[in-house]
């Protein structure tokens, strides 16, 4: 029963740490990430960690996406303080 | 959009300020809404230091960063719950605020664990089902388990497809005798208590985990005592929603006992809440008022129907026994003999055929030889009876204008206005409408077969050009069918919550007129026997919406009621033990129902509109 909800979640996790310089492998039970030392630290994982899209409780090294969960409030954490001006080329 | 920069961020904001918007603005890709909108007032008020300072260093972010800064902040102003996302995806609902903030209190201050306590008929299944429906798309309930008395397994099967797109496997299915234990490894279940507390599977449902439990009428684990509430507690649960309109039926402690299970420790222990909060010699006043409120109101909500100003016309009823001429009789009698004969020497062999057959038979003539039909083209089905199914086929033949039919057209004659004629199949639903046109009678048809686009057309017809809508049991599901308020039943549903959905159909937030109901029955068929207990005995026709769930709730019947009412039938020795036996059953629903109105005038007087949001 994936809802559309868990899918936003899951391109948004992608995205912001594809963005982050992690490397992304997909799996069946979600994906794999390598991620870069400062985002292991910010996160407080290790390097190597694997994200559960299914109903897998999480483990050791295995986090999940969903509301309120750790890795998802890491993440939302780190762009929040965002809010700069966007430079956009002179064509946008 | 302008922006306001402002140095004293506490300034008092000017009337001017208000932005509204012109009366006719065009909405994109919809209606142009003639009516002004309401006065919208909106700032956005910048920090002039950090603005100036940003644009002077020039530190600008790429667009790929700023677009997950906007997917940041989306997400967790969703977190907040102050928007639900679940609406988007309802189907067939039209919710109500107050059952919109009663989901978001359940998910905000009580973080997904309260008993819902709302009055009869406010809709706690839908409060509760938005609250599931909201954490399953934030992907915060993954397993749930939705655990009802018996007879209502059926109707939240049916809420949970219609209305939220949500198709749990259930204790109903055909399959579930087939797969045994796997059943109850599904990841979302809907299961009758009674089944999932049997020795057999109770271990085996409490081994497990579920973020989510529901379950409705819990008033039946107000005794700590019983293999309803050491279920419930022994559960492995992450969020539990505890339904009753009744939560006190006898004794306060009854209310001690499950807000126990919702949050243990929030009344103390037994004895110190019998203490602090019981009176000596009547269990049901209670000490300490405010203290007990302040205690309840962390834990539950109770929405009155004033306070969500629910105010929907009462209904009325008429019951019209026909009796049947000699060859109705004929065929009636060498139906029932033959489902008989059939029971007692193959037992429950085709007992679904042979239950379906009988119905039909208090329908129409056109249902039953439907059926015989397929039943005869078939090579493999009741062989040893073929003779006897061809005789009964052409009886069937035989008879065209039935008395039912006769006295429908008086109905109509004597009853103006608009009509809804409920019948429970295909075969009598033609039958019906071939009558009607024969007798010039112009009426609009909806059935489960038409599409989509027909039905809403046949709708249309009927608000508008025609009197009559003839439809089958599905009729009108999630269309607003309030501008009629007559409803006659030419067949009645064996189960008294399909019965009840008939009458929903009309008799809903939104009817404006009493709404009468007129059910027809041939004297001596089960449905006469029904009509007995259900309008003459317990009065059904007449309740509130949603009373007839709490009075079968609480017989402590395993079978549905219409299997009830088919074994009683078959196994009737003769006539008068037929009688004792509906005797019998009526007098279980009648217990129910004095039960029932006992808790909730008892109820009404502890918790007044105290616990509204």
């Amino acid at each position: 029963m994936n809802s559309e909800s868990n899918q936003e979640l899951e391109e948004f996790a992608c995205r912001f740490l594809e963005n982050q310089g992690a490397v992304l492998e997909r799996n069946e039970r979600g994906f794999e990430a390598l991620l870069p030392e400062n985002l292991s630290e910010v996160f407080g994982t290790s390097e190597h960690i694997n994200i559960n899209t299914g109903s897998d409780p999480e483990s050791e090294g295995v986090y999940s996406i969903n509301y309120g969960s750790y890795l998802l409030e890491k993440m939302v954490g780190a762009v929040w303080w965002r809010c700069t001006f966007v430079g956009l080329p002179a064509s946008v | 959009m302008p922006i306001e920069t402002s140095k004293d961020e506490n300034r008092q904001r000017e009337p001017e300020e208000i932005i509204s918007y012109p009366e006719n603005a065009d909405v994109p890709g919809g209606h142009v809404d003639k009516s002004p909108l309401p006065e919208i007032p909106i700032y956005i008020q910048v920090n002039p230091v950090a603005f100036k300072k940003s644009l002077v260093d020039g530190r600008l972010t790429s667009l790929e960063n700023y677009q997950l800064t906007i997917e940041g902040h989306r997400i967790r102003f969703k977190e907040t719950f102050e928007s639900l996302i679940c609406f988007n995806s309802l189907k067939n609902v039209r919710s109500f605020e107050f059952q919109e903030e009663t989901t978001r209190k359940i998910l905000k201050t009580f973080h997904g664990r309260a008993l819902l306590a709302d009055e009869v008929g406010l809709g706690k299944t839908i409060e509760a089902l938005m609250v599931l429906k909201e954490y399953i798309q934030r992907g915060m309930v993954k397993s749930a388990l939705i655990l009802t008395p018996t007879p209502l397994v059926s109707q939240w099967k049916e809420e949970l497809k219609v209305k939220f797109g949500l198709n749990f496997p259930s204790t109903d299915d055909p399959g579930y005798y087939t797969l045994e234990q796997s059943f109850w490894k599904e990841d979302f279940i809907l299961a009758s208590i009674n089944l999932a507390k049997s020795k057999k599977n109770f271990p085996i449902v409490t081994q497990r985990e579920y973020d989510m439990v529901i379950v409705d009428e819990a008033h039946h684990l107000k005794n700590r005592n019983t293999l309803n509430w050491k279920l419930i507690n022994a559960l492995k649960k992450r969020f539990l929603l505890l339904l009753t309109a009744t939560p006190v039926e006898n004794n306060l402690m009854e209310l001690y006992n499950l807000v126990t299970l919702l949050k243990p420790g929030q009344l103390k222990t037994a004895s110190a809440f019998r203490e602090k909060f019981m009176t000596r010699g009547d269990p049901t006043d209670p000490r300490n008022r405010s203290h007990l409120k302040d205690l309840l109101g962390q834990v539950m909500v109770r929405n009155t129907r004033a306070f969500a100003k629910v105010d929907i016309p009462p209904r009325f009823s008429q019951t019209i026994k026909v009796d049947p001429d000699s060859l109705e009789i004929e065929l009636y009698q060498k139906i029932t003999t033959l489902i008989k004969d059939i029971n007692e020497t193959n037992g429950s062999g085709h007992k679904l055929l042979l239950k379906n057959l009988l119905a039909e038979a208090g329908s129409s003539p056109r249902a039953v030889r439907l059926t015989l039909s397929r039943i005869l083209a078939r090579r493999d089905m009741l062989l040893e009876h073929k003779k006897r199914l061809h005789a009964i086929n052409n009886l069937c033949r035989s008879i065209h204008t039935t008395s039912k039919d006769r006295l429908l057209f008086k109905l109509i004659r004597s009853y103006p206005g608009k009509m809804i004629l409920f019948v429970k199949y295909h075969g009598t639903l033609d039958h019906v409408s071939e009558f009607l046109a024969s007798k010039g009678i112009s009426h609009s048809l909806f059935h489960g077969k038409m599409d989509n686009r027909s039905k809403d057309e046949q709708i249309q017809s009927f608000k508008e050009d025609k009197d009559i809508l003839l439809t089958t049991e599905i009729g009108g599901e999630g269309r607003n069918l309030q501008f009629c308020h007559q409803i006659l039943n030419y067949d009645l549903p064996w189960n008294p919550m399909k019965i009840e959905q008939r009458i929903g159909r009309i008799h809903r937030i939104g009817q404006e007129q009493e709404v009468m109901i007129y059910n027809l029955c041939a004297a001596g068929s089960v449905e006469d026997y029904i009509l007995e207990i259900l309008d003459r005995k317990i009065n059904m026709f007449e309740m509130v919406i949603g009373e007839i769930d709490m009075i079968l709730g609480r017989i402590k019947e395993e079978k549905d009621f219409s299997e009830t009412v088919y074994d009683i039938w078959v196994n009737s020795r003769s006539e008068e033990e037929r009688k004792t036996a509906f005797g019998q059953l009526g007098s279980r629903l009648m217990r129910a129902k004095t039960s029932y109105q006992k808790s909730k005038e008892l109820d009404k007087k502890l918790f007044g509109e105290n616990y509204e949001l």
